[in-house]
């Protein structure tokens, strides 16, 4: 379990994180979502007890971290992909991790295994792409066998193979009982992988809790009827308070109502329906609404050039 | 690949002094430059010593040991900067932030580092020193010898000092982080600032800079001591401790900071 009580941290003038508290709790994969600058990292980084926080506390499975007497037993981080020497092997890499916590050769041959980095091992870090060097990210946070695990965007360089492995292992880690803390930029894997979920944006929780939960409070749930009699349905929806809008081939997309509700409204009205579908809102949309007031690097909208391309 | 992670078969693994050593000495031991320095720091005294043979060709003691002194000049640099390394190969990746989390307490892995700086530059200095002395004696045909207890204060005090540049460079190293300024505060630190420090025409600061390891060492290097700097004894109590003034800042340092 990772508790986060009231976390600040300020970068000379800069607010990177502003009285930040959640909790993960085990047994779950939790997403930690929020635009660039949002404070994500430097949270991550507070967790795993590389920064001080200015104020606030983190305990780390109910005690502070930075006391351990068995940190990789306590905690597995990847934190970033690129902290590995260039002019050491994968293995010497891990060897050397292994050996400040005791533990054994054989344990860096087993997460060698795990990340499909065996053949690899020997090899200098410096010849590694950046999905060979998340893959080493990775075995590093696994060999201490950790009840929690901080990955900060794991699946960032990985091919699709090693995108789903990576969901997979994350999955059954937390299925295993242990506590696992993920960021992603990539919103359909969180969308697959997260089953709680933690909204930053400029170093602010924005929204916490199950994945469903956070898409439904900030998506609005439409539902797509089609009917031959669209103006009579609309006029009967308009009555109970619902908006309507044509999808532009025949259906309507009504809001401000279920889709239960619609079914017993045009029952009433023997409206015949031939569809009746509710449309959830995706992580995505979810994502930007509630950090459309937070972007610290908000993207320009593209140009129009006079030859009708965007530039 | 397999999408669970087996159980970890051994006892539970705990964080010790003995094994972030054993961390730091396999992360030493897999860079070909720590090789390549430490080769280069013996091979370079050597040569050296043998060209200011010709400087002073007479077989005394004074010119044996005058030349093997010339010699350690360009191992100290090269030894410092194998101290450098030991600090900041790690920062200068930021792959500190990996040992770091696996040592959260961060002291024991300031000590291991520095242990190891002592260790290696010790080993390097003594090897160094070994060479040279008998190719001094050598090519002067004779001036000094082993048995002399003059001469073995002045080579064992060549061998402490390299052990003490190396753990200056590691602290220096872990408070600045990089490479360059590791090396250029580490010199400022040994042969600068007492100079400038000199400049200050208070005895007191004449006495704080003969305190200076570049200048308290200055009696290191031959059986007849210049009376105007620190003794040998003397010089050596002002080297160790400046060293270790270094290791306690450094090991404060880096505690308190963001990594």
């Amino acid at each position: 379990m990772i508790e986060v009580e009231n976390l600040t941290q300020v970068f000379g003038d800069k607010v990177a994180v502003d009285d930040l508290s959640f909790t993960v709790g085990s047994g779950t994969v939790t997403g930690l979502l929020g635009p660039n600058g949002a404070g994500k990292s430097t949270t991550m980084r507070m967790i795993v007890g590389l920064d001080h926080p200015v104020k606030g506390s983190v305990r780390v499975n109910g005690a502070d971290f930075r006391n351990s007497s068995r940190p990789l037993r306590d905690l597995g981080a990847l934190l970033d992909p690129a902290a590995l020497h260039p002019g050491r092997s994968g293995r010497m890499h891990l060897r050397a991790i292994a050996a400040t916590n005791g533990i054994p050769s054989s344990r860096v041959d087993e997460v060698l295994r795990l990340t499909g980095m065996t053949d690899a091992a020997a090899r200098r870090v410096g010849t590694y792409s950046l999905g060979m060097r998340q893959r080493i990210g990775i075995a590093a946070a696994l060999l201490g066998d950790p009840q929690t695990l901080v990955l900060d965007e794991p699946v960032n360089g990985l091919d699709p193979d090693g995108v789903h492995w990576v969901r997979e292992l994350v999955t059954s880690l937390a299925a295993d009982g242990r506590t696992v803390l993920v960021s992603s930029h990539l919103m359909s894997e969180m969308a697959l992988t997260a089953d709680h979920l933690i909204v930053m944006g400029r170093g602010r929780l924005i929204a916490q809790g199950p994945v469903a939960d956070v898409i439904a409070r900030a998506t609005q749930a439409d539902v797509l009827v089609r009917t031959p009699q669209a103006q009579s349905l609309a006029t009967a929806l308009a009555g109970i308070g619902a908006t309507t809008r044509p999808t532009g081939d025949g259906g309507l997309i009504v809001t401000n109502t279920t889709a239960p509700q619609i079914g017993e409204l045009a029952a009433t009205h023997l409206i015949p329906l031939y569809e009746l579908t509710p449309q959830q809102g995706s992580l995505e949309e979810a994502f930007l609404t509630l950090t459309k007031d937070d972007q610290e690097y908000a993207s320009g909208v593209p140009v129009e050039k006079t030859d009708g391309r965007t530039r | 690949m397999t999408a669970t992670s087996p159980a970890l078969s051994t006892q539970e693994p705990r964080v010790s002094f003995g094994g972030t050593f054993a961390s730091e000495w396999l992360k030493a031991r897999s860079l070909r430059s720590t090789w390549w320095l430490g080769a280069s720091a013996v091979i370079s005294m050597a040569l050296i010593t043998a060209f200011w043979t010709v400087a002073g060709p007479q077989p005394t003691e004074q010119n044996v040991l005058d030349a093997v002194a010339k010699g350690f000049g360009a191992c100290e640099i090269l030894i410092i900067l194998i101290g450098t390394l030991i600090a900041t190969a790690d920062y200068e990746n930021h792959a500190i932030t990996v040992f770091l989390a696996a040592v959260p307490r961060r002291t024991p892995l300031v000590l291991a580092k520095v242990l190891l700086s002592a260790i290696i530059g010790l080993a390097v200095a003594g090897l160094a020193t070994a060479l040279a002395f008998p190719i001094s004696v050598a090519l002067h045909g004779g001036g000094a010898s082993f048995t002399d207890p003059a001469v073995l204060r002045v080579l064992g005090e060549i061998i402490l000092f390299g052990a003490c540049v190396s753990v200056i460079a590691t602290s220096v190293g872990l408070v600045f982080r990089s490479t360059i300024a590791t090396i250029g505060v580490t010199l400022g630190f040994l042969y600068l600032v007492p100079i400038l420090i000199s400049f200050i025409p208070l005895d007191i600061f004449t006495l704080v800079s003969d305190t200076f390891p570049g200048n308290a060492a200055t009696n290191f290097f031959g059986t007849t001591a210049d009376p105007s700097r620190l003794d040998p004894i003397s010089g050596l109590i002002a080297t160790l401790a400046w060293t270790t003034a270094w290791v306690v800042f450094a090991a404060a340092w880096i505690k308190r900071r963001n990594a």
